[in-house]
């Protein structure tokens, strides 16, 4: 054996373009070497990479094919070689006996990352399209279209559902995050409908009776307790027992659904759909308790007695933010989520004919149509902005223009005026749009002498809701001090007690139905992680494995079809039945609570779905250059828009 | 790299807006996921040779036209660049799925195209075939692929596919109507025995498939020996490499290539002899590109036609169309001569030396030139490439077989190789290159020149005990017929009932007109395709088959190497595989056989076949395994004749051959041009398949008659105008190619396009030792049709 000054060492470089291996003239015995601690054999003339791969050891090549010469112009296949101070590229260098080989060390992972980060300068697109990067669940938006396209309703709900449990819900209560940033409207102004055709798609399915969801899992034998069965809840629900586990949801109300159920009023989604989706989970074998509160009827501390391996919280955000507002404890004043949850339990409600509702988001908007639907004949939203800054969805403050509802805006509240004890009506002072604040919406300032009086026999206050906090029985449970929602690990979505998983908007705060969704799907497929012996990592993978990741570019367009706009019903007819009203009590035979939105057609939505551009990228999923970005944590995975390259 | 096709202009795009390099309807480039790594620039450039791919001034990859139209270069849409670039970039147009690659089904199986035998990977989506991958891991392909294997698959999933059984109810003149297997095959079952009963089993005839699997082709020869009770069986390697096949067994004591795909890599030089390599085994020329290219191989191509191999060989020798003996035993005198013959070799391994040069005295270069054309210089200096090498590799094709005198010029091949001692060795020996996904499959299982399985001779005593004692019934003595006299048996009433599974002889027989004659007077023809073809038209009954993406089994490759076919998808409606169809009619008929799988037929074939011994499906993956496999502890062979030659002597035989010209259809003045016929990159066989996939369509819509410019002035016609080509046998309308291609006094069309079909106009002669037709030399003449 010779000793060798390690500086004279000098790797052979690979001369032709494969390796000599399995040619018995020019094979020499194979020599053995070490890579990352394991021996490795390599025939005579492989190069290091060449063993490497062949051993199932993985070095990472963007440039490297075995049908051509080794170039070595992508440097991600550098390793360390011991004896010698900087990495060499393994495709280029021939594998001796002896040698030692460290395939990856902090420097490498930088180095590798900058290589990545190069690349992906040139790389003007994005893997997945900009919807699907934009849903919080994470749908393959192009795939269902597709599918649609196909006429194959059926797959394209399953499709949805290996993301959203819930398409007939969402397809028509999603606030659309998807559409915002679709390409389309880069060719003719409006993005595809999306959501609509996710809607008609579950709907053909339903009508069909046709099977859309997967056979469970053999049964594991462990139990999961979630507590909350709103749309988070339900998600969690249904992605654990798709994954084997026995599920029960302890659900404080009569029935299931949560906000779905008491918060969204049935124009918009009748009760009829949210049962069917309901039934559909429970139909995997997950049980359902309601009327079950904690503290009363069971302790968070002692589930884990009662047999359960993990706990899931998913109560939401259900309380009503305190308004603070002088005189705000009258008679006649209200928060608009119980007035929402009395008129959806079918309760009589005695609200009057004058109404302000104060708040400019979904639930505002909720509670003005739903004003009018229990017969409010001057029924007024009071913002603080305009109405490009409402949090409500565009398309449903034209409704409530279609319904009548006046909206007064750059106002905000100063007092509520009382009689007796009774609301009167309300004091506010006018604003101006001042600079943007932290949300990027333009703060509003105060106008001061501005003050003027309007009338009202109820006000409702929709300004947001809070975590009710007191109604978790907290224990020893991790609050949010500043917030008031749970605490967890963001890597885990474990709260501090071990096995108990949170998520949605008792987690986030207030947030829409569709993150709920989501985040109840990552919650399940962590509880699944933990109660298959994951540690925290582990844990921490099974979550970043389902997160959607990275995004694409190339558009095709199928048809250049203007949008189809989602058929409603007519503003005469709705006004009509609001004219005879019968105040609630039996939302679900109320001709003014039908549903509004009245579904697309066969050929409506083939056509719609003809306009998707189908702009994902072919290769996603097998691309090289996507897979070790995603493992080095180069490049973004936020879409940048068209012009990210200029 | 070795670009230097630099545009002239420089120039440089912008991404974001630049429009995408086409190749409709294969694939494009989008720019804005280009990360100019030039991978497909260099696969495209060192790996497939074309001139397609430049780089701007930017470094982004564009075409050498300056266009975007791929249309415009080289670019035979093998999709290389497709398969590796690592970003999506370059987008599969073809590609008809809906989820992510990654969650798609896939399935490692073999191309069911032609003898190369690439290792594919099948992407499936809700029960359909939505995409073709390159698969690396087999030695045959290495992960290339060509147009046909990557683009060409949709064939599996066409309308026109067979679902049900047809049969006509009522006699000859009733439609073919759907029937039940039930009904369908106990009517043909008891029409074969009727027959029989009738005639004699030596009436009844089976054509097997070399695009079916060995269990397929095993399973039908036990149907037509021990249920039909005949010889009559035959495939179309009748048509193609018998000659060579019976040239082999006399040389060298086995029909057998002798090499495999790395002996090709590792080769220094070549002679490609009557083979249009890049177009009918592309992925076999990519690799003698790379052994060329990379280790500095010399590379000999004898062709009468301007092929794509000219543009890189090294010498290029173009003899006058059926004069390859004279050139070949040209070759062998100069090597001879020189010294360079391999005297060690020729004393220890080889019989018959000296008749053989005494016979070879006469091939001077000088009478070589007169002959053939080829000039003296330019003879000698392929000779002295292919002579002076260290390891040195004969290719050829249907240039050298399907002749008159095909046998003699594929016996001129072997004796090259055995003079230069360049057999036996890595890197050297002999591939006559197979044309269909088993040919050579096809010929192991049922045999050739009336072999049982596995060549053992059925007229040797033991040989028959053997199989007779695993099938319990006795083996036929009656002599078999070819494929051809079947055809002539049909027309002349010897043959009454035929079962043609996959294949196609109202395309790819010569003299059609004779075939149809004889196929239609039949009493009964079964017909077993995955397509109502042209012949299957004709029949009484018709079985739909499974096609090779549809079930499990095994093909041999032309380099002996059995791989896997793995089932990726359902076959069409009712459509089986085709050993459960021919099982069931066999037990219908009375002599039961049935097996559980595939896997289980292979293992009866590895009972009986001695060369097939240690080949078990479990055993086949990645490479798969070359036969001879003795036991299941064997890996398989990679060239043949390391020490000895399965000859009666051990020994590797001379034959001394001559030019010999007499029965050639020779041109006269009412016939004035050669018709040449052969095959395109873009279409396979008779069209079946490829002519129903809609890129391969796309690209070759129809069949063209290729014209030297000479002829053309001489004859009034100009490119693109219609001609009718006229032989004695019948005349077809075509499309005029004016080209330097083809050598003058020669025109060349393919023989895919059953509406214009080339062996109308062939006639039935045959190389007399082999009965492999002469399809490549038959007096024509083109006359311009006005529009």
């Amino acid at each position: 054996m010779q000793d060798h000054h390690v500086d004279e060492m000098r790797p052979r470089e690979v001369g032709t373009g494969y390796d000599a291996a399995g040619d018995p003239e020019l094979s020499l015995e194979p020599c053995r070497l070490e890579i990352d601690g394991k021996p490795v054999e390599a025939m005579a003339g492989e190069t290091i990479l060449g063993a490497a791969l062949r051993a199932g050891i993985e070095i990472p090549a963007m440039c490297f094919d075995p049908r051509m010469k080794p170039t070595g112009d992508c440097e991600l296949c550098n390793v360390v070689l011991e004896g010698r101070a900087d990495p060499v590229k393994a495709c280029m260098i021939v594998a001796e006996a002896g040698m030692t080989i460290q395939t990856m060390n902090a420097r490498l992972k930088t180095q590798r990352k900058d290589r990545l980060n190069t690349y992906l300068a040139d790389h003007n697109a994005y893997c997945q399209p900009p919807c699907t990067a934009a849903c919080p669940a994470g749908i393959d938006i192009a795939g269902y279209i597709d599918l649609i396209l196909q006429k194959d309703y059926a797959g394209s709900t399953k499709l949805i559902k290996e993301m959203l449990p819930l398409p007939g819900v969402l397809g028509r209560v999603c606030p659309r995050p998807c559409e915002d940033p679709c390409r389309r409207i880069q060719i003719d102004g409006k993005p595809v409908a999306i959501c609509a055709l996710k809607r008609f798609a579950a709907d053909k399915a339903a009508e069909a009776g046709l099977p859309t969801q997967p056979e469970p899992k053999p049964a594991t034998g462990k139990r999961v307790a979630v507590i909350g069965a709103g749309p988070t809840g339900l998600s969690a629900a249904y992605y654990l027992a798709l994954d084997g586990h026995k599920v029960t949801l302890l659900e404080a109300e009569r029935k299931a659904g949560g906000v779905l159920r008491f918060g969204i009023p049935p124009y918009r989604l009748p009760n009829n759909v949210l049962d069917q989706e309901i039934d559909d989970i429970l139909a995997l074998g997950v049980e359902l308790k309601t009327n079950q509160t904690m503290g009363r009827d069971y302790q968070l501390d002692t589930l884990r007695d009662q047999g359960f391996d993990a706990v899931y919280l998913s109560i939401g955000a259900m309380a009503a933010k305190p308004t603070n507002l002088p005189g705000d404890d009258a008679e006649g004043v209200m928060s608009a989520i119980k007035f929402l949850a009395d008129v959806n339990w079918n309760e009589k409600v005695e609200i009057g004919d004058r109404i302000i509702v104060i708040g400019g988001g979904f639930t505002a908007a909720d509670a003005v149509r739903t004003a009018r639907r229990v017969g409010a004949s001057d029924v007024t939203m009071q913002y603080r902005r305009t109405r490009k800054e409402m949090s409500a969805a565009a398309h449903e403050i034209h409704e409530c223009d279609i319904e009548g509802i006046t909206l007064d805006l750059l106002t905000a509240p100063v007092s509520i005026n009382v009689e007796n004890g009774r609301v009167v009506g309300l004091t506010s002072l006018r604003m101006e749009l001042g600079e943007p604040d932290e949300s990027g919406r333009r703060r509003p300032v105060p106008l001061p002498g501005t003050e003027y009086f309007t009338p009202a026999d109820t006000i409702m206050m929709a300004i947001g809701q809070d975590v009710d906090i007191a109604a978790l029985n907290q224990g020893d449970l991790g609050v949010h001090n500043r917030w008031g929602t749970i605490e967890v690990d963001e890597l885990t979505m474990m709260t501090n007690l071990p096995g108990v998983f949170s998520g949605g908007d008792c987690v986030t705060g207030a947030a829409t139905v569709v993150e709920g969704v989501g985040a109840g799907r990552l919650g399940a497929f962590a509880i699944n992680a933990y109660l298959n012996g994951a540690d925290e990592a582990g844990i921490a993978a099974a979550i970043f494995q389902h997160k959607p990741k990275f995004f694409d570019i190339g558009a095709k367009a199928a048809s250049l079809a203007p949008l189809i706009e989602m058929p409603v019903l007519d503003g005469e007819g709705r006004l009509e039945a609001f004219a005879n009203a019968r105040g609630g009590g039996d939302v679900d035979n109320d001709e003014a609570f039908r549903e509004v939105e009245v579904g697309f057609t066969e050929e409506e939505a083939l056509e719609e779905a003809g306009r998707c551009l189908m702009c994902r990228c072919q290769a996603a999923g097998s691309c090289t250059l996507q897979k070790l970005s995603i493992e080095y944590g180069a490049g973004t995975t936020t879409y940048l828009g068209k012009d990210a390259w200029k | 790299m070795n670009i230097n096709l630099k545009l002239q202009e420089s120039r440089t795009l912008d991404p974001g807006i630049a429009a995408p390099l086409v190749s409709f309807p294969f694939f494009q480039l989008e720019y804005e996921k280009c990360i100019k790594c030039l991978q497909c620039v260099r696969i495209c450039d060192e790996v497939q040779h074309r001139k397609v791919y430049t780089t701007d001034d930017s470094g982004y990859p564009v075409l050498v036209s300056g266009t975007n139209d791929f249309r415009d270069t080289d670019c035979n849409n093998c999709g290389q660049c497709v398969g590796v670039c690592p970003t999506g970039a370059l987008v599969d147009l073809t590609d008809t799925g809906v989820l992510p690659k990654h969650l798609r089904q896939k399935t490692t199986t073999t191309c069911g195209y032609c003898g190369v035998g690439c290792a594919i990977e099948l992407e499936t989506e809700a029960g359909k075939v939505v995409a073709v991958n390159p698969s690396l891991v087999s030695d045959a392909n290495i992960g290339n692929l060509c147009v046909k294997g990557r683009f060409g698959m949709d064939f599996i999933h066409h309308p026109d596919r067979l679902t049900t059984p047809l049969m006509r109810r009522g006699g000859k003149d009733s439609p073919l109507e759907p029937a039940s297997w039930d009904e369908a095959i106990a009517f043909v079952a008891r029409r074969f025995n009727e027959v029989k009963a009738e005639h004699g089993a030596s009436a009844l005839a089976g054509l097997t498939s070399a695009r079916a699997t060995n269990e397929d082709n095993f399973v039908f020869q036990k149907l037509i020996r021990c249920a039909f009770g005949t010889n009559n069986i035959d495939h179309c390697a009748r048509l193609c490499h018998m000659a060579s096949a019976v040239a082999l067994k006399m040389a060298v004591g086995s029909s057998a290539p002798s090499a495999s795909s790395p002996d090709v890599r590792m080769a220094t030089a070549f002679i490609v002899c009557g083979s249009n390599t890049t177009v009918t085994h592309p992925v076999i020329s990519s690799q003698v590109f790379r052994a060329k290219y990379e280790s500095g191989a010399k590379l000999v191509v004898i062709d009468p036609r301007r092929i794509e191999m000219v543009d890189h060989a090294d010498v290029w020798l173009r003899p006058r169309n059926g004069t390859n003996v004279s050139v070949l035993n040209g070759i062998a005198r100069i090597i001879w001569k020189e010294g360079l013959a391999n005297d060690a070799f020729i004393e220890a391994r080889t019989e018959g030396w000296q008749s053989y040069i005494e016979n070879l005295e006469r091939y001077t270069p000088e009478y070589v030139e007169e002959v053939s054309g080829v000039p003296a210089g330019r003879l000698r200096q392929a000779a002295l490439m292919y002579g002076k090498a260290a390891r040195g590799m004969l290719l050829w094709g249907m240039g050298i077989t399907q002749h008159l005198t095909g046998v003699d010029g594929a016996l001129a091949m072997a004796n090259l190789s055995l003079l230069s001692g360049h057999v036996g060795r890595p890197g050297t020996g002999f591939i006559p290159l197979r044309g269909q996904s088993n040919v050579q499959g096809c010929s192991d299982m049922q045999g050739q020149h009336n072999n049982l399985p596995g060549y053992h001779d059925i007229k040797d005593p033991a040989d028959r005990a053997k199989f007779e004692k695993a099938w319990g019934v006795p083996m036929p003595t009656d002599e078999y017929l070819t494929v051809i006299e079947m055809e002539d048996g049909a027309g002349e009433g010897t043959i009454k009932a035929m079962f043609i599974m996959g294949e196609n002889p109202m395309g790819s027989s010569p003299d059609l007109k004779e075939v149809e004659h004889g196929l239609k007077k039949l009493e009964f023809l079964v017909v077993q395709d995955l397509f109502l073809s042209e012949t299957a038209e004709l029949a009484d009954v018709v079985f739909p088959a499974a096609s090779f993406a549809e079930k499990d089994g095994t093909f041999t490759n032309t380099e002996r190497r059995v791989q896997m076919v793995r089932k990726a998808v359902e076959p069409p409606g009712e459509a089986r595989a085709d050993w459960e169809i021919i099982c069931d009619v066999s037990t219908a008929m009375g002599y039961e056989m049935s097996y559980p799988d595939a896997a289980s037929i292979m293992e009866e074939i590895a009972s009986l076949v001695p060369s097939y011994a240690g080949i078990r499906h479990e055993r086949l993956g990645g490479s798969g395994l070359q036969w001879p496999c003795f036991d299941t502890n064997h890996p398989g062979t990679r060239f043949l004749y390391a020490e000895d030659f399965p000859t009666a002597s051990g020994r590797g035989l001379f034959h001394a051959v001559n030019q010999d010209d007499a029965g050639e259809d020779a041109a006269d003045d009412l016939y004035p041009l050669n018709l040449n016929s052969g095959r395109l990159l873009e279409h396979y066989h008779t069209g079946t398949m490829s002519r129903r996939s809609r890129g391969l369509h796309h690209m070759r819509p129809e069949g063209e008659v290729e014209v030297h410019p000479e002829d053309a002035r001489r004859y009034g016609l100009e490119n693109g105008c219609m001609g009718r080509i006229v032989t004695k046998r019948g005349a077809i309308e075509v499309k005029v190619f004016v080209t330097e291609k083809t050598p003058e006094g020669a025109i060349f069309y393919p023989f895919h396009f059953a509406e214009a079909p080339a062996n109308r106009l062939i006639a039935g002669t045959f190389d007399k030792a082999s009965q492999t037709p002469a399809y490549k030399r038959t007096a024509a003449r083109v006359e311009r049709i006005e529009a």
